[in-house]
């Protein structure tokens, strides 16, 4: 291995920077006996315990991404420790309010999904909110079960009842409409350098080995996520003939090119850029089950109706970036073909694990070397070998959350792992299904 | 052991041999590959991303993480690493666990007794639980819902037996949603000792042979794992009214369990080859297909039919050879089950008369 890493600090590096999770690891076990619900056999805390509790709740990597690297120097590390042994307290009454949970899960015969996956989070909230579970096992019960209720049934029935009601106001969808109207109206076509976008954007795909060529990398991404053409190719999708290097009806993005002015109301084809305003909001409402800091419903309908109007459906510039770099790299990945080569390190990269991936389906009998196993499974794998569509169905869907909640994409390599992950959920969703094909269920 | 790039993806290990010889394990961010037959305990690992491999330092130590970690974020150079086997061993089990639910060579005429499959899966449920630092939660291999589905219909005779009772047990505290009895769809394929059909020689028959099911060319469970188990014939049908015959193509496979048809053995494809003389057809769900050969029937009598092949499903396939190899394999260990066999293993060994 070289000795020097380029990382400006080579000699250090090795002793000075520990694994993250063998950091939260030992930090737990000081924790004792009282979190042992939330522990695995070796005493460590459970992956799940990790992903919804420590990451969101106590670490919250959401403001402190330090805390979320790989590897993280001894001073985060023990500022991860101090903050993981603060909540002591909390994650102890968490475990109890688990055990409360799990007992009542039982009593109420409940079965559906996956009891840590499910109360976790709330058992947590229960924990700052109340403390311990109560000395009156009445009482418990009671609180446990409203929580259950919640869980199983409730989620955001209040918002999802007050977009029914505000959709049923002829009034109120009449403004949406004008709103729509205008904004649609309002979009046009204006001096955008296309081509030279695309000469640029292969700059962030490539490889970056050192400090330098990271920054440099990065400072690509920079004045890309500020260019005009993202959204000038997002206003030619709207003309029959608009210049752009793709369809978006190929893409998935709708079913009939081009865009159409979407409506407030109607059903439409699901397709991204069909959805009405109605469907987009209901869409956030489903995804933002884990968050109460959502604006009030009318509030949501009027700024959906705006990004509905906007290139690419979506109100940010470094989303709209964000999304044609992406169609940049799906047209490029075919799980199915050892003969694909992508036009950079980045892309290579996400074919090769795609490819791993189809041969572990391969390796476990669930897929041929290279296609169907079985007659049944031939749509789906035909859907696996036209990767684009499902993944850039999905990274806009992605997209979408995040202009919802503000969240920028102008970090570069922040948004290169948004595009791994996309490939990778993509793969998981086919594989379940390839899986799905070979089992009984799917003759019943 | 060293990592290093290969055709993009960071890569440690010896390559392994391709299916039906290689045992996978899904894990986070990497996955494992172990030859089944070979006894060296260190997999080959890939790496599928390195940030969400956050177990690696229980095997190779922290250092060797943190040193991976920064050569894959700069892209190069090589990383030796050290593996603690003891820790990779429940994974390999695993693995080889997961191999067998797939790769199993029950056969009646081999002699090799099918695996309890809801026992085993069940068992596979546990040893995921009891490794679940390793694993991704939202991935493949960590479906247990799957694997404890064949739990709640579990036969009596075999519920009788004590340690079964205790997986059960164990099961059931495990924080999944349980199956109700009887509400889960199943095929059945466990009775493999039932005596398969022959090949019986028809009237009107010109020529007739038997060749092998290649294991990588269908789905597991539907045919009898044996050898010479597909028996082809080509004949003649009379025609109605003295009309001239008609020349086809038969071919009888041996499902897993012959007493019953199987949905999925329905529509895989059977292609019969003979010098020029070429026939395409799909099984039906009791293993058996007509091809019509377009052929005349004086043209048919004097075909050499010495050198015709019938493969069944899709893809080359692998040789009979490696076939030997997996049965040598099984039978190895049911003759001898190892320390860390499963119950399901011991099971198929004790029925095993």
């Amino acid at each position: 291995m070289s000795s020097d890493l380029g990382t400006g600090t080579p000699a250090a590096t090795t002793t000075s920077v520990l694994p993250r999770r063998a950091v939260i690891d030992r930090a737990w076990r000081d924790l004792g006996s009282e979190v042992a619900l939330l522990s695995g056999r070796d005493g460590g805390p459970l992956s799940r315990t990790v992903k919804r509790i420590l990451d969101p709740l106590v670490f919250r990597l959401r403001v402190r991404s330090e805390f979320g690297q790989t590897v993280v120097t001894a001073d985060i590390a023990d500022a991860m420790r101090t903050e993981l042994l603060d909540h002591a307290a909390v994650l102890s009454a968490c475990a109890s309010w688990f055990a409360v949970l799990k007992t009542r899960r039982r009593r109420l015969a409940i079965t559906a999904g996956n009891a840590q996956e499910l109360y976790f989070p709330v058992c947590f909230e229960l924990a700052v909110t109340r403390g311990a579970p109560a000395v009156d096992p009445v009482e418990v019960a009671e609180v446990a079960d409203a929580v259950l209720r919640e869980v199983h049934d409730g989620q955001h029935h209040h918002a999802v009842e007050a977009l029914d009601d505000l959709m049923e106001d002829p009034g109120a969808v009449a403004v949406l409409a004008a709103q729509v109207e205008q904004s649609w109206d309002d979009i046009r076509s204006g001096p955008a350098d296309v081509t030279g976008f695309f000469e640029r954007l292969p700059a962030v795909h490539q490889d970056a080995s050192n400090h330098q060529q990271r920054r440099a990398r990065q400072q690509v991404w920079s004045t890309l996520v500020t260019d005009d053409a993202p959204y000038e190719l997002g206003v030619r999708i709207r003309r029959p003939h608009g210049d752009v290097p793709w369809s978006v009806g190929d893409l998935g993005l709708c079913a009939q090119p081009p865009q159409q002015r979407p409506s407030v109301l109607a059903e439409s084809s699901g397709r991204p850029l069909d959805r009405s305003v109605v469907e987009r909001v209901r869409a956030t409402l489903r995804r933002s089950r884990d968050r109460d800091d959502l604006p009030g419903v009318p509030t949501l309908c009027s700024e959906e109706a705006d990004r509905a109007c906007a290139p690419w459906g979506l109100l940010a510039e470094d989303l709209q970036a964000t999304l044609v770099n992406g169609i940049v790299v799906a047209v490029q990945l075919k799980p199915l073909e050892a003969s694909a080569v992508p036009d950079s390190a980045f892309v290579a990269g996400i074919q090769a694990r795609l490819r791993k991936e189809a041969y572990v389906l391969h390796a476990r009998r669930l897929l041929a070397e290279d296609g169907a196993l079985h007659p049944r499974q031939r749509q789906v794998v035909s859907d696996l070998a036209d990767f684009a569509q499902p993944y850039v169905r999905r990274l806009w869907a992605r997209l979408h959350g995040r202009d919802v909640w503000q969240e920028p994409c102008d970090d570069l390599d922040e948004v290169l792992s948004l595009l791994s992950g996309v490939a990778r959920s993509v793969s998981l969703d086919h594989r379940q299904q390839i899986k799905a094909m070979l089992e009984p269920e799917a003759v019943a | 052991m060293k990592f290093a790039l290969e055709n993009g993806l960071w890569v440690c290990g010896t390559p392994v041999d391709p299916p039906p010889l290689v045992a996978v394990l899904e894990v986070s961010g990497a996955i494992l590959e172990w030859t089944v037959d070979e006894p060296a305990p260190a997999p080959r690992i890939t790496l599928t991303d390195a940030d969400a491999a956050d177990w690696l330092w229980r095997v190779v130590g922290e250092d060797a993480h943190v040193r991976l970690v920064e050569a894959v974020a700069n892209a190069v150079g090589s990383v030796d690493v050290p593996i603690d086997l003891d820790a990779m061993s429940p994974l390999r089990r695993l693995a080889l666990g997961h191999w067998m639910r797939r790769w199993w060579p029950a056969s009646a005429r081999e002699g090799i007794t099918a695996l309890p499959s809801a026992v085993l899966d069940a068992e596979l449920a546990l040893l995921s639980v009891a490794v679940e630092e390793f694993l991704d939660q939202d991935a493949f291999d960590a479906d247990l819902d799957a694997l404890l589905r064949g739990l709640a219909d579990l036969s009596e005779p075999l519920l009788s037996d004590p340690r079964v009772a205790e997986l059960a047990t164990a099961c059931s505290e495990l924080p999944v949603a349980a199956p109700e009895p009887g509400t889960v769809p199943r095929w059945r394929a466990d009775y493999a000792l039932v005596a398969g059909s022959d090949g019986r020689a028809d009237p009107g028959v010109i020529a007739s042979g038997t060749a092998s099911v290649s294991w990588t060319s269908v789905p597991p469970g539907v045919f009898d794992a044996g050898e010479d188990t597909v028996t082809w014939s080509v004949g003649t049908r009379i025609g109605p009214n003295g009309a001239p015959g008609r020349v086809i193509g038969r071919v009888q496979t041996v499902l897993a369990d012959p007493t019953a048809t199987h949905p999925l053995a329905a529509g895989i494809a059977v292609h019969l080859r003979s010098g020029a003389v070429v026939g395409v057809a799909e099984l039906d769900a009791g293993g058996s297909a007509g091809l019509s050969l377009d052929l005349a029937e004086s043209t048919a009598w004097n075909h050499d039919w010495v050198a015709t092949e019938v493969h069944v499903g899709v893809g080359g396939g692998e040789s009979r050879a490696v076939r030997e190899r997996v049965r040598r394999f099984v039978r190895s260990r049911l003759a001898a089950p190892p320390a860390d066999a499963f119950l399901a293993e011991l099971l198929a060994a004790e029925d095993d008369y």
